[in-house]
């Protein structure tokens, strides 16, 4: 038979039409395969698809691999991907914990507050929280905004109020965040990647 | 890997394939006592590489794989030894049609070399079984695939190792992917899968000269294809620590083993027969095995 490169592996997946002609660990005549077989059918298989996408935590984009139940539809593990050349299966403790964004039970469905010196957390709706943020962002502002520094030049900063975050938004988030903490005043302004 | 370690992995293996009632304790008694024997049948081989180009990838075809004759005659008579030796707990088709093989060698009405040429024809795609076979699996009805399974099993550590020496002299790393699922040495499809360290890298185990190589993750390992959508697979809970991969375009399935979150070390050959339920859930799902286990099986 003439082997070229290409027709020999061609040749190679040839042989698999074969050996349906008897299943596997069949051909010595064991009978008691039949055992497995019944085994087998007492089976309940779960089926999964595997997929791949990127760490959303920081900018070193590591890859995943992403295994999605196919009955469910939900994602069941979330590991590295060891082809992706950035991490080769690597992931920090963030990126490992992936899965936990969308499936964990113990996350809390609403938000909680503590009045200061409080003991209790309160569940709050969120149009309460937003109100309640933006006004203490305005107090701290106010109370710590400098118009000069000690040497009288103009500064129009406040040194009250730092802003950290965020690696899990966008280029255009970003810009958007920076716009309204400069705006504000602040100086103290870094991410949590640089750290 | 030594000889010890792979003994005493084997021998682990093989009280796991005891505890399991499902499996065919016969069966598990062959195939552990063919690899205990294989284990320690390594080292001094005498191999002629020479005339093999070592210009492309896959390296050598099957039909011109070194073969230290002398070795594979001898650990095949060996084998067949211990079967007898061994009869009440082996298969007694095997038994009885080891008995009809080696009195056939004897009156020089078998050639071991001769049954050889028809596995590697086998193997690189040719006719299935050639007229040898093809009168044992009548000779031998009640174990149709004896021949096959001494043939490949004497044959074993010396395609094990012409295989590792081929590709150190291509200079295939194994820990390198290589982009298609057949063997770089011999261009076997693999037998099973194992995912590994870790970060879980795929290898794949040849089917023909055991050659242990890295593949991608997101691909079949039959027909290359890595669309996600066409790339499923199942667990199963009674069987833990195995996977099996199916293709939609292929209609192809693998197993694959994942002892990641275990204390145990894989032995493929074995672990294939541990978790032979799968391959009858994957057939009863429509798939086919993509290629034969690593006894010719």
């Amino acid at each position: 038979m003439d082997l070229t490169r290409r027709n020999f592996v061609k040749a190679a997946s040839a042989a698999v039409a074969g050996i349906t002609a008897m299943p596997v660990f069949t051909g010595l005549g064991c009978s008691t395969v039949s055992k497995s077989a019944e085994r087998a059918k007492q089976l309940h298989p779960k089926w999964t698809k595997q997929t791949t996408s990127i760490c959303a935590f920081c900018s070193v984009g590591c890859g995943l691999l992403v295994n999605t139940d196919l009955g469910t539809k939900r994602a069941v593990n979330i590991e590295g991907d060891p082809d992706h050349p950035i991490n080769q299966g690597a992931l920090c403790a963030k990126g490992a914990a992936t899965i936990q964004m969308t499936e964990n039970p113990k996350r809390t469905q609403t938000c909680l507050y503590r009045e200061p010196y409080g003991k209790e957390f309160i569940p709050k709706d969120w149009d309460w929280c937003k109100k309640r943020i933006a006004r203490l962002i305005k107090d701290s502002r106010d109370k710590s905004f400098e118009a000069k520094n000690d040497k009288g030049q103009e500064v129009n900063r406040t040194m009250g109020i730092a802003s950290l975050g965020s690696a899990a938004i966008d280029n255009e988030e970003c810009l958007a965040m920076h716009s309204f903490t400069r705006s504000l005043g602040l100086v103290y302004i870094e991410h949590q990647a640089r750290i | 890997m030594e000889t010890l370690s792979q003994t005493r992995i084997i021998l682990s293996t093989m009280e796991r394939l005891d505890s399991r009632e499902h499996l065919p304790a016969d069966l598990s008694a062959l195939l552990g006592k063919t690899a205990l024997l294989q284990a320690k049948n390594t080292g001094g081989f005498q191999l002629d590489l020479s005339g093999i180009p070592l210009s492309q990838v896959p390296v050598c075809s099957p039909l011109n794989f070194p073969l230290d004759m002398k070795n594979f005659k001898i650990l095949t008579a060996r084998i067949m030894e211990a079967i007898l030796d061994a009869r009440d707990v082996m298969p007694a088709s095997v038994v009885d049609a080891v008995v009809q093989v080696q009195g056939a060698v004897e009156k020089k009405d078998l050639s071991f070399e001769e049954a050889w040429h028809e596995i590697q024809t086998r193997f690189a795609g040719g006719d299935f079984s050639g007229p040898v076979l093809k009168k044992w699996e009548t000779q031998t009805p009640d174990a149709p695939s004896a021949l096959p399974f001494l043939v490949m099993a004497g044959a074993g550590p010396s395609l094990q190792a012409a295989g590792r020496v081929l590709a150190e002299a291509k200079g295939i790393d194994p820990e390198q992917i290589h982009t298609s699922g057949a063997c770089p040495v011999c261009g076997s499809l693999p037998y099973m899968l194992e995912l590994r360290g870790k970060e879980g890298q795929r290898v794949a185990h040849c089917s023909f000269c055991r050659f242990i190589y890295r593949i991608r993750r997101l691909a079949c390992a039959g027909c290359n294809i890595d669309k996600a959508d066409q790339l499923t697979g199942f667990t199963a809970e009674g069987e833990p620590g195995f996977r099996v991969e199916t293709c939609a375009q292929c209609n192809t399935y693998i197993k694959t083993i994942d002892f990641r979150e275990f204390d145990r070390e894989a032995f493929a050959p074995l672990n294939d027969l541990e978790s032979l339920p799968l391959d009858m859930l994957a057939a009863n799902h429509g798939y086919k095995r993509m290629a034969f286990s690593a006894w010719c099986i």
